[in-house]
């Protein structure tokens, strides 16, 4: 809990300085940035207790440099190294792109289907979803054979479940009393 | 008390001889006198000396024995006025004991019936809470029973419906569910 309030900080940080034509931009660089570091060969070298902090700032800084992101991104990472936050990465990360889909209006959603949905079929379902939300939706589309039939939306932290492994625990429930 | 003795010892003495010598019909007439005069100061004498030596110790012998006798006689009477206010005092404990006899009996008479009337309600009660128990119990097993008969035909409904939907579903299907996902999104919407 105390790790997202620190993320949330330093991605409210990030955003304040921002122009409204960059917040996207700098989304996705910190997105790069953050795969990156997050890859377990390099977040244990990063947060080994044998490398020195002006070591572990330097490797991060040629991180940034190699994945080409832009002065404020590398900046910025320099900070969050300085105060011992890069395994704070991920989570700033989506932190960030929580507050720029605040500022844009949108809102993200994750769709999971019991058989590869067709594009019409994703696209009817965001556009209820967006009616039902009010924000433009960005969907995360997934397939999941358990589900025997329908599909599940996870949106704002709610569930909506059509699928038919649902209707069945339901109708399960209701035999067994 | 003295002189009474003395005087009647002279009496005694003085006309006892007279009458036996008249009953021997007289004799010398006056050596008979001087006899008797002799005999009485002997006497006297004799009486006289009794009196003088033996007269105070007799007193006080008599006297302490009087006293001893009074003492004894005082004591008892003390003792047997004792021994009466004792033998009341027992009279009236006994009586005492006799009613404390009698209510404690009562008592216990009152307490067994109360004792009794207590275990049989206690045992009614027992035996109400047994059948109450052994009621739940029995209804508890049969609804377990019944539950779980209800759970397995469940999960064999749940398991031939997952196959048969296996077997037979169809992309139809799928757009039929995503249509009805639709519909109550657009219901939670229009709320």
């Amino acid at each position: 809990m105390k790790g997202a309030r620190v993320a949330r900080r330093y991605a409210r940080a990030l955003l304040e300085v921002a122009e409204r034509s960059q917040v996207e931009a700098w989304g996705a660089e910190l997105e790069k940035l953050t795969r990156m570091v997050e890859a377990p060969e390099i977040l244990t070298r990063l947060l080994s207790p044998e490398m020195s902090p002006e070591a572990r700032q330097e490797a991060l800084a040629k991180i940034a440099e190699r994945l080409g992101l832009s002065f404020p991104l590398r900046s910025f990472a320099m900070v969050v190294a300085r105060h011992g936050r890069i395994a704070e990465f991920p989570a700033i990360a989506d932190a960030y792109r929580d507050l720029v889909d605040d500022l844009l209006g949108r809102t993200r959603a994750t769709l999971t289907f019991a058989t590869q949905p067709s594009e019409e079929a994703v696209k009817r379902v965001v556009a209820g979803l967006e009616a039902l939300a009010g924000k433009k939706v960005i969907a995360t589309v997934k397939v999941d054979n358990a589900l025997l039939g329908g599909v599940t939306a996870e949106i704002g932290g709610k569930i909506y479940d059509g699928s038919l492994a649902a209707q069945l625990e339901e109708a399960g429930r209701r035999l067994a009393g | 008390m003295n002189a009474r003795i003395l005087t009647g010892a002279l009496l005694a003495t003085t006309l006892a001889p007279s009458l036996a010598f008249a009953a021997e019909q007289g004799g010398e007439p006056a050596g008979a006198w001087l006899k008797l005069v002799f005999y009485v100061i002997n006497f006297a004498a004799f009486v006289f000396v009794i009196f003088y030596y033996a007269g105070p110790s007799t007193s006080n012998y008599f006297k302490e024995r009087a006293r001893l006798i009074r003492s004894d006689l005082e004591r008892l009477e003390a003792a047997h006025k004792q021994a009466e206010e004792m033998a009341e005092r027992a009279r009236l404990r006994i009586a005492g004991l006799e009613d404390e006899l009698k209510k404690l009996a009562d008592e216990i008479a009152r307490e067994t019936a109360f004792q009794v009337r207590k275990l049989r309600e206690a045992g009614r009660a027992g035996a109400e809470r047994t059948r109450r128990d052994a009621e739940l119990t029995a209804r508890a097993l049969a609804e377990d029973g019944r539950r779980r008969v209800r759970a397995q035909l469940a999960r064999s409904a749940a398991s031939m419906a997952r196959e048969l939907i296996l077997k037979s579903f169809e992309p139809a299907d799928q757009e039929r569910l995503v249509e009805g996902f639709m519909e109550r999104i657009r219901s939670e919407a229009s709320r």
